[in-house]
Formats: C-alpha cells, sequence, structure tokens
C-alpha cells in the first residue's frame, strides 16, 4: 500500500507541474475566461459546421443507410429489410442456409431478440469457432457512414461482436440517424450530461487490415461478414 | 554521433532496393486512396477548417479541457495517472501490471506507447508482451521497430511476413497469400485475447464532458484488447482532447479520410471506466496515464501547431524524401514531416537535427495535412533554431557564410555562377550529370542535372534588352 500512495504523491507532483507549464505559455488574460466562454465557443465551433457534413442522396435515412451498404462501401456488408420482428428467426435461418452454416447461433440475451420464437435453433454457440454467428439489436444506425451503434448494458456483452465469424446486427428503421453528431444529441437524451455507457462502439463493416502490403483483407480478427437486417417498427 | 548515424541510415537505405518496393506498394496506395475520399466528400476542405479550428481551440483551453477530462473519467471509475517524462509513463503502467499480479499483457497499436519506451519497459520486467494490431504482431516477431505511424510494418514485404510466421506461428501454413496470412495470426492471437491479465490502449481522442476514450481500427482489436483482461490501461498525450463527442466527428471524417482512404473505420469505439454493476462484461479496473513528454514546451516554444496533429500519417505518404528512405532511417517513433518537427521536443535538437536537415520543403506534406500544420514553417523554424544555437555541422555552417558572402555581393555572385556552369559543363552528357568532383553525396544515389545553358540572370538581362529593343 506504501508503494501505491508513493507513486500517486508522484503523480500528484507531476499534475501540479504540467498544470504549471501549460499556464505559461499562456497570456495573463486568459485567467479571466470563465467556463461559460469556453462552453459557448465550443458550442459555436459545432453550429458553424452543420452544412458542410457529407450529405445524403435520400431524405429518409434507414433508405440512406441501406443505399450506402448495398453499393458496397462497407467492407464485406449486405442488407436487408423487414417488415416485421417477428420474421427475424426465418431471416436468420435463410442466412445460415445460404451461406451453409450450422443450425446454430449466439442470441443476444436481450428480450426483444429472446421472446421471439426460434424453433429448434441453438441460441448458445460458441463464438471461438470457425463460421460461428452471432445475432444482436443495435442500438442506433448512422446512415452517413452505414454504421450501427452498439452500447454494452446488463443485456449487451461487448465481447460477442467481436468472435464470431458472420455477424448479423439488428436495427430499428426509426433510431436510423443521420449524421455522426447526430449521437451526441441522442446519448445526451439516453444518459444525461457527462454520462456514457462503459462501452459504446460504432460498428462499420467487417474485421479489416491492410497491414500486409496495403491489401484488404476481412476477418482479421473479429467478423469476416457482417450483415444488417434492418427492421421496419413504424 | 547520431548525426552520422542518420546519414548511414539513410544511405543504408537508399542502397536496399528491396525496402523502395515495400514502401512504394503501400504508400502508393494510400496515396491514391486518400485523393479519391477527399474528392467525393465536397466539404472536405471546410471540414479542414473546422478540425483546425477545434484542435486550436483545445489547445488554447488546454488546462480546462484536462481537468474537465479527469473529473469525468474519475466520476466513471477510472483512475488517473500523471506524467510529466516518458520514464514515469512507462513505471506506471508497470507499477500496475506488477500491483495486477500480471504474466500476460494484450497491446493494441499505440504510437504514445512507442514514444514513451512502453514495449520496453514492460521486456524488462519480463511479463509476457503480446501486440495485437497485425503489423505490431509482425514487427514484433521480427524485432524491428515501427517504420510507418499507421503501417508498422510497411518495410516488409508479404515474403518477409510469410517467413516470420512460419518460424513463430504454432501451426504454420503453407500457403503465402495475404488472405491466409491473415487468418494465421488471427489463431495465433485469439487464444492471447482471452487469456490476457492487462490490456493496453492508446487513444484517438480523450471526450472532455464524459471522460470518454476513443480508439479507432480497422480491425477490432482495441475492444479485444481492453474487454477480457481484467485491468485496461490507457497511455495518451495530453493533447488528445476534445470537448464532446460531437467535436470528435469531423476529426475523425478528416482522420480516416487522410489515413486510409475510408469514411470511417470498421471499428470506433468510446471506452468509459471499468465494468458498471450489470455489465456482461469489461474490466475491473481502468487506468488512464496522461502524458506530457515535450508537449507543454511545443506551448512554449511557438509549436503550438503541431498539437494539433492527429496521427494520420498522410504527411509521410506524400513526403518525397520518407518514400525513399523509409521509417527506421529518422531513427525515431515518429518519421517523415510530423516526426522532423515532433522529435527535436521529446529527444532535443541536438539528437533530432538531421531529420530536419534532410527536408526538401516541398510543402506537400502541409498540403495534404488534414489540420492544416504549416508543417515547413515549422521545419524551418527548427532549423533557424539550430543555426542559431550552433548545432548544425560545421561543413553546413561554412558553406552557408559562404553563400551569404557571395549573395551580399551581385557581381561575385554572377562571376561564380557563371564559372560554375562552365566547369560543369565538361561533365554533362546528354543533360545529365553522373560525376563530378565534390558532388558525390548528390550523384552516388542519382543524376544531377546539367545546366541548362546560362545563368538566370544572364538570361533575364538578354529578354530584358529584347524587350526594350
Amino acid at each position: 500500500m506504501k508503494h501505491k500512495s508513493d507513486e500517486l504523491s508522484r503523480s500528484d507532483q507531476h499534475r501540479k507541474d504540467i498544470f504549471a507549464d501549460i499556464k505559461k505559455g499562456k497570456p495573463a488574460s486568459n485567467e479571466a475566461i470563465k467556463p461559460e466562454q469556453i462552453e459557448r465557443e465550443a458550442q459555436a465551433l459545432l453550429d458553424n459546421y452543420v452544412q458542410d457534413r457529407p450529405f445524403a442522396l435520400s431524405n429518409e435515412p434507414a433508405d440512406e443507410l441501406v443505399r450506402r451498404i448495398t453499393s458496397g462501401v462497407v467492407i464485406g456488408t449486405t442488407i436487408e429489410r423487414l417488415d416485421c420482428t417477428s420474421l427475424l428467426p426465418k431471416a436468420v435461418e435463410i442466412f445460415l442456409d445460404k451461406h451453409d452454416l450450422p443450425n446454430s447461433i449466439l442470441l443476444q440475451p436481450s428480450a426483444p431478440l429472446t421472446r421471439l420464437s426460434w424453433g429448434d435453433m441453438g441460441l448458445l454457440a460458441n463464438l471461438d469457432q470457425e463460421n460461428s454467428v452471432s445475432v444482436c439489436m443495435a442500438d442506433l444506425g448512422i446512415a452517413e457512414t452505414g454504421s450501427v451503434i452498439i452500447h454494452s448494458s446488463e443485456t449487451m456483452p461487448v465481447l460477442m461482436n467481436f468472435l464470431s465469424t458472420y455477424q448479423i446486427i439488428t436495427v430499428r428503421k426509426s433510431t436510423v440517424l443521420r449524421h455522426l453528431e447526430d449521437y451526441s444529441e441522442i446519448a445526451l437524451r439516453l444518459f444525461g450530461p457527462n454520462k456514457s455507457p462503459r462501452n459504446t462502439t460504432l460498428i462499420t463493416g467487417a474485421s479489416g487490415t491492410t497491414d500486409i502490403e496495403g491489401e484488404l483483407v476481412q476477418g482479421a480478427h473479429g467478423p469476416r461478414h457482417v450483415h444488417i437486417i434492418c427492421l421496419d417498427d413504424q | 554521433m547520431k548525426q552520422n548515424k542518420f546519414k548511414r541510415n539513410v544511405s543504408d537505405a537508399l542502397n536496399n532496393p528491396k525496402l523502395k518496393v515495400a514502401i512504394r506498394r503501400t504508400t502508393d496506395r494510400a496515396d491514391a486512396k486518400r485523393a479519391t475520399a477527399v474528392k467525393n466528400f465536397p466539404g472536405f476542405d471546410r471540414t479542414r477548417e473546422q478540425g483546425q479550428k477545434i484542435k486550436d481551440h483545445v489547445i488554447e483551453y488546454l488546462d480546462y479541457y484536462l481537468a474537465e477530462f479527469e473529473r469525468n473519467a474519475i466520476a466513471n471509475g477510472s483512475i488517473v495517472h500523471w506524467a510529466k517524462n516518458a520514464e514515469h509513463a512507462s513505471q506506471i503502467v508497470v507499477d500496475i501490471c506488477h500491483e495486477q499480479g500480471a504474466k500476460k499483457i494484450t497491446r493494441s497499436k499505440s504510437m504514445l506507447g512507442e514514444e514513451i519506451g512502453l514495449p520496453a519497459a514492460l521486456d524488462r520486467e519480463d511479463f509476457e508482451r503480446v501486440e495485437t494490431d497485425l503489423a505490431e504482431h509482425i514487427i514484433q516477431l521480427a524485432g524491428d521497430p515501427p517504420s510507418h505511424i499507421v503501417w508498422p510494418a510497411l518495410h516488409l514485404t508479404r515474403e518477409d511476413v510469410v517467413d516470420l510466421f512460419r518460424e513463430n506461428h504454432q501451426n504454420p501454413i503453407e500457403s503465402t497469400q495475404v488472405v491466409d496470412l491473415v487468418s494465421s495470426a488471427r489463431r495465433e492471437l485469439r487464444h492471447h485475447f482471452l487469456s490476457a491479465d492487462v490490456g493496453i490502449t492508446g487513444a484517438n481522442f480523450l471526450v472532455a464532458d464524459t471522460g470518454q476514450v476513443c480508439t479507432v481500427t480497422n480491425e477490432g482489436n482495441a475492444e479485444l484488447t481492453t474487454t477480457p483482461p481484467k485491468v485496461h490501461i490507457v497511455t495518451a498525450g495530453i493533447e488528445k482532447l476534445v470537448p464532446s463527442i460531437a467535436h470528435a466527428m469531423p476529426l475523425l471524417r478528416l482522420l480516416v479520410r487522410s489515413a486510409t482512404g475510408a469514411d470511417i473505420t470498421q471499428y470506433t469505439t468510446f471506452h468509459n471506466g471499468p465494468k458498471r454493476g450489470t455489465d456482461l462484461d469489461g474490466p475491473e479496473h481502468c487506468h488512464i496515464v496522461l502524458v506530457d513528454n515535450g508537449r507543454t514546451n511545443m506551448l512554449k516554444d511557438d509549436m503550438k501547431e503541431m498539437l494539433r496533429c492527429i496521427r494520420c500519417g498522410a504527411c509521410m505518404n506524400h513526403c518525397v524524401v520518407y518514400k525513399h528512405i523509409g521509417g527506421h532511417a529518422y531513427g525515431s517513433v515518429y518519421p517523415g514531416p510530423m516526426g522532423a518537427v515532433i522529435t527535436p521536443n521529446i529527444d532535443g535538437l541536438n539528437n533530432a537535427f538531421e531529420p530536419v536537415s534532410a527536408c526538401t520543403l516541398n510543402g506537400k506534406c502541409q498540403e495534404v495535412c488534414p489540420v492544416n500544420i504549416p508543417l515547413p514553417t515549422l521545419i524551418r523554424a527548427w532549423r533557424k533554431k539550430a543555426w542559431e544555437k550552433k548545432v548544425d555541422t560545421i561543413r553546413n555552417r561554412f558553406l552557408v557564410a559562404c553563400f551569404s558572402q557571395l549573395a551580399q555581393r551581385p557581381r561575385l555572385f554572377q562571376f561564380t555562377t557563371n564559372m560554375a556552369i562552365l566547369m560543369m559543363k565538361p561533365f554533362s552528357r546528354r543533360g545529365w550529370i553522373r560525376w563530378m568532383p565534390f558532388a558525390g553525396s548528390w550523384t552516388t544515389n542519382r543524376d544531377l542535372l546539367a545546366p541548362q545553358g546560362q545563368s538566370f540572370i544572364q538570361q533575364y538581362q538578354k529578354n530584358r534588352e529584347r524587350h526594350e529593343a
């Protein structure tokens, strides 16, 4: 324990030195600036930028998400639309058949998914095996980049999204946002000021690498193939 | 001593034909992809201005945002450490690993980790260190330092990787296809991810108003590094702050387009502290080590603009010097134009002047910089400082002194240039000079363009007379 407190007091001294050195580089007039002014300046930076973000070809964010992924710019990713959540087990079954995969998935332990009727499909697959499949529900989608957003929670283990060979992610049409920045408003509403889940991941395609001679290969450590299912919930 | 070493490195690199092939295979591809990405995003230039403004704003109020980040990170359960220099930063990490009784440590690529000498510090303590980024895995097997900040194994060809994997992987493969090499690494690294005691990452952004730490990867190795082990340690430079997640977004647009030519990486993750009460997985402890290591000097020494750098690597992909000599010749963690400016701040100008003097000042780096850092201006500022502090070589100082004498005497200047043109004539063959006395350092590795007739002044005067006539 003594060692620990020594370290903390040393770290404290370093903290003081760093802050003192930052002050040294500044004009004295900066001292008087209030946090409100800094926040105002920070907000102004965002307000002035709105029209320069990448624009969409479609007015409807979910349509744009589908269009982007269908056009092939999102690496290793396919997308389909479903009218009704109850059709999901059938859609997963068709996916498994199409890719010649065993009738077994790891299903995210979240009520909207677990309460569906999955028939004789195994729902606790071991993701550490070749050709494993995971199925989860994303919290949000982002049209601009063709991404989905997943928050860690009591029903969303982070690891399941990084181990399987095939990853099926459902996203509700009504939760697809237009731009990356739109997420910050939603996050504020979901979690409150200064709060966030432990883990927030924007997933945009399959795990990939260009580390050997710049050549793109899918399935570096995580999924080789991502399939997005956009659920019409309106 | 270090200066001679740079010269030797450069000559070794230029005499290695394989290296040039390896460098061009990756950088040419990256240049082309970046150009397409920029063309496809009409708002790129305005986003670039925006990115510059956001970084400048943070640098202006660095102490405010550091304090805010610290407060929110602590509120989310992280322990925040501060390190003025590299040694202390590495020591903090080593101490945490010992306290946790760690044996195996996974690490996802972080240039700051390299900067503070963390890999070596962990190896000295006999931890089993596993680099999880594919390129870092390759160079760990090769025993090489990184040669690029985005593609650390860029100096190695596929053939090199084949040999390394055959020698080192548990189930070596016969294939020489890149796709099979990647699968081999996937198999090799998977069990390390799941059995590590500590996972270490860097940070692309630190979000002040939530305490989140953002990592950007295509492989997903950062998430696999931070989730299974019981401890997550973040090492980050103090300039990585952004006010909020919304401010990180334009910078992400710039970073990824400039680095790889994509719109966004496959995984953009915001980590925040240890596992919450009801979470199904995640680390039990989270430590964040905030590192200065020369950054506050950059505030004072009017190198402020360099603190905008988001480590995309575009400046080196487009640098004529980097493309010829590669990353290792620079002898520091940060190569290329951004390295030439940053390294003297960390290692001192005495030890890092030669890369500064190697720059051609063609300005390409600033042109492609996503946050508009005036790299040529900053490089010139270091040259000026080197002149004032007499850091550059005596030969250089002598030649500059000669030039300054000549430049102040127009007639002598003209006479000398005319003489030089005459003297060079006998050595020219079809417009090029292959060898000439006193020009060896140029002509060893390339031909010198022969003078095309008269000097500029002679041609200028002749033209003026013609116009007046």
